[in-house]
């Protein structure tokens, strides 16, 4: 077989061919890398042995070798015939059947049509080095994280401002019948709380306009008042103006949006700020200086004075001569605590303790009030006749007490049959009972009657029963003498707040020395010291932390209620 | 060419003089922060909060006013160190001032928010300080002389020297040599350029092609042995392209954080003065 193989060689310049003719001879004509292919192809892309071709009667005859293929005239094949004008597509070359000369088998064109591109350029094209492609460039990044802070921070809060309802008053948010109407945006202002609520107001505190009702203004007292309508002044407005605090917003000292923690100022220090130094800072003031718990002045118990009702004395415990709470009893817990017990009128002992007539009132806060009742009548029997031992006057006012002892008697004398040996005793009085009696009987029994009601209202069991326990205040008459009205003080520390409660672990006694009370003036309440066993400042080491709001509180409504007449809501 | 140790002297200008200021902000910033103590717990509206407020506010414009400054180039490099050397300094100094603002108070809120901004955006810069003290002497030594065009352009070279010699080489050889020409590339996504390696590298691939199957007869085909030399070659160009492209990316990737964040920081900071005021 012998084959003429053009070689096309591109020009540079002009674009056009150069061509190389070249004659070969070979029973099988090969194309390929392989340096014995007779057509020596340098693509690394076709192979070793790419394809070969021979000569058969029908033509030139192309066969691929295995696992590639060419196309001819556009159409994939893996061996075909061929004739002049066949173009085949061979990797990078072009091949191209002519019309074979004369003296040749065939004749065909080889044109390196694409060859491998540039290595560097290529290289390049491939390779991402450019820092640039990430998506957006630094500007696009920062121009969307300022669009999201000022969106989400700034314009969202905003809207939902103005487009959401105010309520009119806090406790329109209770109500759920009247709905606020609220924008999509709503609450997207609360991106602007800076911390929690307080547990006590974070019912509504998702409703920022709740209390922030105006732009650019701080909360006002009357949103404050508006719920807490009840706070009094820190002190007399009258008779100490700046430490009332009217000029102060309720925010001043109550912060919000930091829990539970800043709501209420219990800072000692807030308060001794002041209290320290009060008798410079209000000269009229009756107050002692106090710098903290564990230097907190002696207490001066509110006693009451005799004999009148109201007057009242503040002496501090342990002073000589010692506060004095005049109740008009006649009573002293030492004799009553007598650990051995006391006769009763069966004969036998009881032992009292102080249970026996304190109970802690429902809420566990205060005692309630011994009753006589309850407390007393099971040994102090209120019997004034030993021959009607079924009597007893009641616990009530003296003239109802004279008037039962008047009656019984009276009535005693009407009915017949008392039994007495006492000689002055008139015979209708004593006469079986039922049996009738004349007109001058009747007035001689109640003539006795009266006597008697007489002489046991002056004597032992009228004015001496009564004179166990109370003081009796003599009158023009035997039988004119009253009681001195009780008064029983509900609170010896009445700006201080005491718990029982919180203390009920303890012993009565550990606070109140009452086993040694000998007079019933005498206040049992502890001293300071008493309290300072367990109790420390507000920064304690090893005792409990005390602040001076954990007794004391600092609005004082016994002033009134100066916030809401300064802020003029009284009038509505 | 001092610029290897550009890094010092920015760090280290005038004898740490910003350095020492800031440190005199922060310290008189804590003095008065245990001295100062409000009814309330601290917090940023406590007249020490406003006041330290008002000072990080301005510590962040002028911050962020940097980004501004670096761009006029009528400044000069030295004008420019000072302003770099004083950027630093006081942007490292405003996380400590800033966290004094807030009285350690954070929550899920635009305030917080503009904290986390404002400690991403120096924590970035952080970053960004120790490439720029680290990476600019790596890459110098990386490249030795070399730019990351000239490493392209013989790696090139070598692929054309492999080509012309191995036209006679086994098909599986001439295939994975043609495939490490055609399919080996330098960086790629922003992982990839960050790795400064490439798993699935074609050249990689041949050369342990070359060193597993092809050693023993490199030592009687010198064609064989010039490849294999080849490929070596190309392979250290490749490692120490990429470890360019590596490097040029971390000193540049640190900025699509801290710019981004620093600008961030600005609305955030816009909406948190404006709220505290607009709820006050």
């Amino acid at each position: 077989m012998k084959i003429l193989v053009r070689h096309m060689m591109k020009k540079t310049r002009s674009g056009g061919y150069a061509q190389r003719d070249e004659i070969i001879e070979a029973t099988i004509l090969h194309f390929g890398r392989g340096a014995e292919c007779e057509v020596h192809l340098t693509d690394p892309r076709v192979l070793l042995h790419h394809l070969n071709i021979t000569h058969r009667p029908a033509g030139l005859y192309l066969e691929a070798s295995s696992g590639v293929e060419f196309q001819l005239n556009g159409v994939l094949n893996t061996a075909a015939t061929v004739k002049p004008g066949d173009h085949i597509y061979m990797g990078p070359y072009d091949l191209v059947i002519l019309d074979p000369p004369d003296d040749t088998d065939g004749a065909l064109s080889i044109d390196y049509a694409r060859p491998l591109g540039n290595d560097l350029d290529e290289l390049i094209a491939r390779s991402n080095i450019t820092q640039n492609r990430t998506g957006l460039s630094i500007r696009g990044w920062a121009w969307l994280m300022l669009i999201l802070t000022l969106t989400i921070g700034l314009g969202a809060p905003l809207l939902s401002f103005y487009t959401t309802d105010k309520p009119t008053d806090v406790s329109e948010f209770q109500r759920a019948e009247t709905p606020i109407t609220r924008s999509l945006l709503a609450r997207a202002d609360k991106i602007w709380q800076p911390g929690p609520m307080s547990s006590v107001h974070a019912h509504f505190g998702d409703e920022c306009g709740t209390c922030h009702t105006d732009a650019f203004q701080q909360v006002s007292s009357n949103t404050c008042v508006t719920c807490h309508e009840d706070a009094g002044p820190h002190a007399d407005p009258v008779a100490f103006p700046v430490a009332a605090l009217d000029d102060q917003s309720c925010a001043t000292c109550h912060k919000e949006h930091t829990g539970d923690a800043n709501l209420v100022l219990s800072s000692e220090q807030f308060c001794v700020s002041c209290h320290s130094e009060i008798k410079t800072i209000a000269p009229d003031s009756h107050l002692n200086a106090v710098s903290g718990f564990s230097e907190h002045p002696e207490f001066h118990p509110t006693g009451l004075e005799a004999p009148t009702t109201t007057p009242v004395n503040r002496v501090a415990l342990g002073a000589v001569p010692g506060p004095v709470d005049t109740s008009n009893l006649k009573f002293t817990h030492k004799k009553h605590m007598n650990p051995a017990g006391l006769k009763n009128p069966t004969g036998t002992r009881t032992v009292m303790t102080c249970a026996t007539c304190h109970q802690a009132e429902t809420g566990g806060v205060a005692m309630l009030p011994a009753k006589f009742e309850t407390s007393c009548a099971t040994c102090h029997s209120l019997q004034f006749e030993p021959n009607a031992l079924d009597r007893a006057m009641p616990h009530s006012t003296v003239d109802a007490a004279k008037q039962y002892i008047e009656d019984t008697y009276a009535a005693l004398a009407l009915r017949g049959g008392f039994a007495t040996t006492a000689p002055d005793t008139p015979a209708p009085v004593r006469r079986i009972i039922g049996t009738p009696m004349t007109e001058q009987e009747r007035l001689e029994g109640l003539a006795w009657a009266e006597a008697k009601a007489k002489a046991v209202i002056a004597g032992p069991y009228g004015k001496g029963v009564c004179g166990t326990c109370h003081q009796i205040e003599s009158g023009l008459s035997e039988t004119d003498w009253i009681i001195a009205p009780v008064q029983v003080q509900t609170r010896w520390l009445p700006k201080g707040e005491f718990t029982h409660l919180a203390h009920k672990d303890r012993t009565c006694v550990t606070c109140h020395a009452a086993p040694e009370s000998e007079l019933a003036t005498d206040v049992l309440l502890p001293s300071v010291a008493v309290c300072q066993t367990c109790h420390g400042g507000e920064f304690a080491q090893g005792k409990v932390r005390t602040s001076c709001t954990s007794c004391h509180s600092f609005h004082n409504e016994m002033f009134g209620h100066q916030k809401r007449e300064t802020m003029g809501l009284l009038a509505q | 060419m001092n610029t290897p140790i550009i890094h010092e002297s920015f760090l280290v200008h005038r004898g740490l003089k910003y350095f020492r200021l800031a440190a005199l902000c922060v310290i008189i910033a804590v003095i008065a922060y245990i001295w100062h103590q409000p009814l309330e717990a601290p917090n940023g509206g406590t007249w020490l909060g406003y006041t330290l407020g008002t000072i990080c506010a301005g510590l962040v414009l002028w911050l962020t006013w940097f980004g501004v400054r670096k761009r006029q180039y009528s400044l000069g490099p030295s004008r420019l160190k000072v302003w770099l050397s004083a950027h630093v300094y006081f942007g490292l100094a405003l996380v400590i001032l800033a966290t004094l603002h807030s009285g350690f108070q954070l929550g899920w809120n635009i305030h917080s928010a503009a904290y986390i901004l404002m400690l991403l955006t120096v924590l970035s810069g952080v970053f960004g300080i120790y490439i720029y003290a680290r990476y600019p002497s790596l890459m110098a030594a990386n490249r030795s002389g070399l730019t990351l065009r000239d490493m392209m352009a013989q790696i090139a070279e070598a692929d054309q020297e492999i080509r012309e010699s191995s036209t006679g080489v086994s098909q599986e050889l001439s295939t994975a040599l043609l495939t490490a020409a055609q399919e080996t590339r330098i960086g790629g996504t922003l992982f990839r350029k960050l790795s400064g390696t490439d798993p699935n590298c074609a050249t990689t691939k041949a050369r342990r092609l070359l060193e597993s199957d092809y050693a023993e007869m490199g030592a009687l085909d010198p064609n064989i042995t010039k490849i294999i030399a080849l490929i070596i070659r190309k392979s250290n160009l490749l490692r120490r392209a990429r470890r360019d492209v590596q490097v040029q990316t971390l000193m540049r990737i640190w900025l699509f954080f801290h710019v981004p964040m620093a600008i961030g920081l600005l609305g955030a900071l816009v909406a948190h003065v404006f709220s505290v005021f607009f709820y006050w």
